[in-house]
């Protein structure tokens, strides 16, 4: 028997400074034997610096195939305009080292819509950590749950010995890391995170897409690395009400999933601007083209609520914004093909919670932007 | 005593039985003496007017119900032995059912007679076989709540659903201290009308018993369903899967109480050992690898 000495550390001082004035925000109990890190990944080094590069061919719109070398040039540019190497290779090795093991956390939930962290954007980021010194048996692609990711096919894709993985049973989460809370009367009130996550990986690049959430109003970065690290998530929004507002960012802010995260680089290739994570109605997809790099969530995802809303406008959609039950559709069918039904209240202000709990900045006025066009 | 099988078949059956490893029959008056004549525990079915009906262990995904919590409902059948139901009949139980139910009859320690189907006659027996290999002495109920019951229906829903969100209770005649809460209905703290919804009403009991307090927690299943008991100076877990999808893969269960040791029985699976097992807060933390139907920890 392994009795390993427990800390137990708690977010509610600073979930409370981020819920001032809320008084809707549940009673969070967080768990971990990991002490925070004076510099955490999230918002790392770059906390506000954001790089989006553009290209019209990344992706052809009718068949939706991914130019893997237009995804090269974009990968190499936005890494190295991020840091400001002139060699993207140095970029990398700010990150990464032969001593690291890497996680790479894919958006799988769209697997049957191409709406997925595109494989040959994952195959590229292995190429890369391979060519900085980590070994491709110390890299893991990974999802909470099996069977979407194992739709895509990455081994089809990615360098020879990258592993795929994920937990298909409980032996597969942290039972030191968890966060206890009782939303809606549940009574299995703890969230376990990965235990490949805590235990095996030094860190974690976060490669979430663009898309629409009926819940959170928008998912990225904080999304798919809170739901996607940690188990029994969904229970935050089986009501129209959710809890999506103060969950993800309190997922986000435990260690060692914080420390870890060292990078994210947004797929936007293709996206989804209603009827999301899930959705599969080709009405709703659309085409950013376009991959943003950066170190600090919050900023990215600050953007992609405008490149969704901006998409939904264009749409003649309701907005992101907007939290009315106007149009409310409890079971989905309506929400599927009606832009203007909500199914929950969108909790949009999501990115906003997690920015008060430090996890990165969302004042646009402070979000250094740059924007790279590739022919 | 073990679980017995109430049977109908002709005596050309009995091969399969007794391949099966199943040697108690509750049988008709007529064919009494043929079935022990081939070396059958048996016993005439008369003796059922003595045994109170139970229905078969299982969930019904009746979405009018379950959707209210998005929890499926669990027919379980301890709040019958709870209430001090020795031995149970299990009416009718439907093909793949009666391995839980010789399960569930055999962790609360009740003598019963299951009306099997012919297909499910390997499983009850393989069941059985479990069983046997799990040391049985007296056991004594472990709660931390006592529930005054007065027979009413509002009592009875109330029971069915504090075992279905396991929380721990053992009948009483009236309030015990020693236990963390009492619950009586139509008293000042419990008034009946709260009573009648039953779903509310294990969440006001739950509310008020804290999550911290509670003798037993567990996470990563809602379909298993668990109570505690005393055997000498062990505590012991019994742990039944109602799921109608099989296996769960691994849950994490909490006990109060802090203990240094973990040995475990687990149907169907090799399994010996819990894993990650953890004290902490005055409870004791661990991981059960899986459960097919019927996993018994004791902790020491």
């Amino acid at each position: 028997m392994e009795r390993r000495s427990f800390l137990q550390m708690t977010a509610l001082a600073s979930a409370a400074s981020a819920a001032k004035g809320q008084s809707d925000i549940p009673d969070y109990r967080v768990f971990t034997t990991y002490p925070r890190s004076e510099n955490p990944g999230m918002p790392g080094p770059y906390p506000g610096r954001v790089v989006r590069v553009r290209s019209n061919r990344c992706v052809d719109e009718v068949t939706e195939t991914v130019d893997v070398p237009t995804v090269q040039q974009m990968m190499a540019r936005g890494m190295s305009s991020l840091t400001g190497d002139r060699d993207p290779r140095d970029s990398w090795r700010r990150f990464f080292s032969s001593e690291d093991t890497v996680g790479i956390k894919i958006n799988s939930s769209g697997a049957r819509t191409q709406m997925n962290s595109r494989p040959e954007v994952v195959a590229e980021i292995c190429e890369r950590l391979i060519e900085t010194g980590v070994k491709a048996s110390e890299i893991f692609v990974h999802e909470r749950l099996s069977a979407q990711m194992a739709e895509i096919h990455y081994e089809d894709y990615v360098p020879d010995g990258v592993r795929i993985e994920s937990a298909p049973s409980y032996l597969g989460f942290d039972p030191d890391v968890f966060v206890d809370v009782n939303f809606f009367g549940e009574d299995d009130t703890r969230s376990f995170m990965l235990r490949m996550s805590t235990e095996r990986f030094t860190k974690i690049i976060n490669v979430p897409n663009m898309k629409d959430h009926g819940a959170s109003g928008v998912t990225g970065c904080l999304k798919n690395v809170a739901y996607g690290e940690f188990n029994n998530v969904a229970r935050s929004h089986r009501h129209t009400k959710t809890h999506t507002l103060s969950y993800i960012g309190t997922l986000c802010d435990v260690e060692p999933l914080r420390s870890k995260t060292v990078l994210q680089i947004m797929d936007g290739l293709i996206g989804v601007w209603h009827g999301g994570p899930f959705s599969r109605n080709p009405r709703f997809r659309f085409y950013p083209k376009q991959m943003v790099f950066g170190t600090d969530p919050v900023a990215i995802d600050r953007l992609l609520i405008d490149v969704i809303d901006d998409k939904r406008k264009a749409e003649g959609a309701i907005s992101v914004w907007d939290q009315s039950m106007k149009v409310h559709d409890a079971d989905g069918s309506r929400w599927n093909i009606d832009p203007d039904a909500n199914r929950f209240v969108r909790e949009t202000g999501h990115i906003e919670y997690a920015s008060r709990l430090g996890l990165g900045v969302y004042d646009l006025e402070r979000i250094d932007l740059e924007e790279i066009q590739i022919s | 005593m073990l679980p017995g099988l109430h049977w109908a078949g002709g005596l050309d059956t009995a091969s399969r039985l007794s391949d099966a490893g199943i040697e108690r029959l509750v049988v008709t008056p007529e064919s009494l003496e043929a079935w022990k004549k081939v070396g059958f525990s048996a016993e005439s079915d008369a003796v059922l007017v003595d045994y109170t009906e139970v229905g078969p262990p299982t969930v019904r995904m009746e979405r009018s119900i379950a959707a209210a919590t998005s929890v499926p409902w669990v027919e379980a059948n301890g709040w019958h032995f709870l209430r001090g139901v020795k031995f149970a009949r299990y009416r009718e139980v439907p093909d793949g059912l009666a391995a839980l139910a010789v399960a569930e009859a055999f962790s609360y320690g009740v003598d019963a007679v299951i009306d099997a189907a012919p297909e499910d006659i390997i499983a009850f027996g393989e069941m059985l076989q479990f069983v046997r290999g799990i040391d049985r002495g007296p056991e004594e109920t472990l709660a931390d709540i006592g529930f005054v019951d007065d027979g009413t229906p509002e009592t009875l829903g109330a029971m069915k659903l504090l075992e279905r969100r396991n929380l721990m209770f053992r009948v009483v005649e009236r309030p015990d201290p020693s236990l963390d809460l009492n619950v009586q209905i139509g008293g000042e703290e419990f008034p009946r009308e709260e009573a009648a919804n039953p779903h509310e009403f294990a969440t006001q009991v739950r509310r008020r018993l804290t999550d911290e307090r509670r003798l037993l927690r567990i996470f990563g299943s809602n379909v298993v369903l668990g109570h505690v008991t005393s055997v000498g100076e062990a505590t012991r877990v019994h742990l039944l899967n109602y799921g109608p999808r099989g296996t769960v893969a691994g849950l994490r269960v909490r006990v109060e109480g802090a203990f240094t040791s973990a040995r475990l029985a687990s149907f169907g699976t090799d399994d010996e050992d819990v894993v990650d097992l953890r004290v902490r807060d005055g409870g004791t933390e661990f991981t059960v690898p899986q459960i097919i139907l019927y996993a018994v920890i004791d902790l020491d």
